[in-house]
């Protein structure tokens, strides 16, 4: 659905892409994950016609990119960073508006929009100027306006940022509904960890290259590891694991300890059971594969480059 | 596609009543300076025998009001104009440039846009200054006057629009427009000879400001406007150092220009705006 073969773009005094290269199969759900200024939104730009590639080949819904931009931005729906509504027009005349690009048949606007309104849950607030509704209330609108053209390819710029938990999770339930019921190509860029775990091919870019690119369950299994935390009850804890040979590194006053499985820390507990206070069993996170990967956590990176 | 985006435009312009508001500042700046300087001023230059007659009355609010029409053909476009460095800005631009369509049309829209509310704007200021001018002296302009009015405040409003949308297309930032406008709002009544008329600056000076498409247009509207008020106070009598005084009539070194020839000049500055702005439209493309 989307091919993307030595994308190279270069700002004035920078290069944000370092010649990428991905394919993304029709139907699939589709991370592009990596901290800010990773490269992640100039690809989301290129990608929807909106801005130029200094090399490469790009091709989205089988057309090729600065050859058929039009039929491009036929087939794609876009989500930005930040909402693209007009605060002072309703829901209803955003959509409107919108929808006059995609045909000229205002009846058959007024039925899309109304489809739209439906499936994304905005009736409520159709009427209502965008400018007095909630940050997950716009965002609904603004995947309702993504929605318009029944696209083949969705674009997600990092739809849930700046969201609280609830309406977070609101977003992310309709998107996969979305992906469900349309069985569209959904490309999203985030920086949360737990929001690539349901999708399908992820790729991790870290300064404008292509650190890893598998399955989120595939890259969890490679580059993150479950761990095993201690309290010790003694502090000869420490030392007799060493003298086993079990890889241990104090964390806090916990002991760090990483296994392959959680049946590997449950077999250890049992063994250090006495000199065990409390323990705790973490799941492998996409987090650890980033950490692994780059050197630096998502937090770490992002708290950098503010 | 047209027909909604230019709804939206006026919508949003029209909606935000500060922008409407700032877009008339200039023409309330007037208002106040000509009801306690500018006024006396001119009644002072009106011959003895008519002062305080309503002819003189009818003179006087013509010139005032002919001012504040041109005024608002100058800072309207560039009020509205501000919408388009909003949507660049907050990415409602590139929301549109998505879609299919044309990307020369969605801009093209916001010029279009301008001239028909900076048009739409002046026919209200028409109105209005025709009700004052009835109410004071009991004058009505003729129909054609009127008719002949419309078309001049299309006209100037589709010059000023290009340029406007010329001089946009260079900026980036709300704050930048906001200092451009507070600008433009300052600089207009200088240059449209309406803070200070054009026959107090020395000839030279006068002459300068004369090539400039703001006393150019000023001038047509006041040739307009105040035909009917010049015959009505001034009959068969001279009433030409009142002309120039005002900035009725241009000069420029010491050769009266000619109505045609300011048309002409409008043409000229319509022409080489919109020849820019096709010219920025290429700052709109990837």
């Amino acid at each position: 659905m989307i091919d993307i073969k030595n994308l190279y773009k270069d700002y004035e005094r920078t290069r944000a892409l370092h010649g990428i290269s991905f394919s993304v199969r029709p139907e699939a759900f589709f991370a592009l994950l990596g901290p800010n200024g990773a490269g992640k939104s100039t690809t989301i730009e290129i990608l929807s016609t909106l801005k130029s590639k200094t090399a490469g080949t790009v091709q989205v819904a089988t057309h090729r990119l600065d050859e058929a931009d039009g039929a491009i931005r036929e087939a794609i729906g876009v989500v930005f960073q930040t909402s693209a509504l007009d605060a002072t027009l309703t829901v209803r005349e955003n959509l409107e508006v919108r929808g006059a690009f995609y045909s000229k048949d205002r009846s058959r606007i007024r039925r899309r929009i109304d489809e739209v309104a439906d499936e994304i849950d905005i009736r409520e607030f159709l009427d209502r100027r965008v400018g007095t509704l909630s940050g997950g209330q716009r965002r609904r609108a603004d995947l309702a306006r993504a929605l318009l053209n029944r696209p083949e390819v969705l674009l997600l710029d990092e739809p849930t940022t700046g969201l609280d938990p609830r309406s977070r999770e609101r977003i992310w339930r309709l998107v996969l509904k979305l992906k469900r019921r349309h069985r569209m190509t959904i490309v999203l860029t985030t920086h949360y960890m737990e929001e690539v775990n349901d999708c399908d091919q992820v790729v991790v870019l870290h300064e404008g290259r292509i650190v890893a690119e598998d399955s989120a369950q595939r890259l969890r299994e490679r580059y993150a590891h479950d761990k095993l935390l201690i309290t010790p009850a003694s502090p000869a804890l420490s030392s007799r694991l060493e003298r086993e040979g079990i890889d241990c590194h104090p964390l806090g006053a916990r002991l760090h300890i990483p296994v392959v499985s959680p049946f590997q820390a449950i077999e250890l507990i049992q063994r250090f059971e006495a000199d065990i206070e409390t323990f705790e069993i973490v799941k492998g996170t996409m987090d650890d594969v980033f950490l692994n990967l780059t050197g630096r956590t998502l937090s770490d990176h992002d708290a950098s480059v503010a | 596609m047209m027909r909604p985006l230019l709804k939206r435009h006026m919508l949003i312009f029209l909606r935000d009543r500060w922008a409407v508001f700032f877009s008339f500042l200039s023409v309330v700046i007037i208002l106040f300076l000509f009801a306690f300087f500018l006024g006396s001023l001119h009644d002072a230059s009106v011959p003895e025998a008519f002062r305080g007659t309503a002819e003189a009355d009818y003179l006087v609010n013509a010139w005032l009001f002919s001012g504040v029409l041109f005024v608002s053909t100058v800072t309207i476009p560039f009020g509205f104009l501000t919408f388009m460095v909003r949507d660049v800005e907050t990415g409602v631009l590139d929301d549109f440039f998505v879609t299919p369509a044309p990307r020369t049309r969605i801009v093209i829209s916001y010029l279009l846009a301008a001239v028909i509310i900076s048009t739409g704007l002046g026919i209200v200021n028409l109105l209005v200054g025709m009700i004052v001018i009835f109410l004071v002296s009991s004058y009505t302009l003729p129909v054609l006057t009127v008719f002949h009015i419309l078309a001049l405040v299309l006209f100037s409003s589709a010059i000023f629009s290009a340029l406007a949308y010329v001089v946009m297309s260079f900026l980036r930032s709300m704050n930048a427009t906001g200092t451009l406008n507070t600008l433009v709002g300052t600089l207009i009544g200088f240059l449209a000879g309406i803070y200070v008329p054009v026959g107090n600056f020395s000839s030279r000076v006068g002459s300068v400001l004369s090539l400039l498409p703001t006393l150019q247009l000023s001038s047509l509207f006041r040739q307009v406007y105040m035909a009917d008020a010049l015959g009505t106070l001034y009959g068969g009598a001279s009433a030409d150092g009142y002309r120039l005084f005002f900035g009725v009539d241009l000069e420029i070194g010491g050769t009266l220009l000619p109505a045609w020839s300011l048309y002409a000049f409008g043409a000229f500055w319509l022409a080489g705006f919109l020849v820019l702005s096709v010219v920025r439209l290429s700052r709109f493309k990837r």
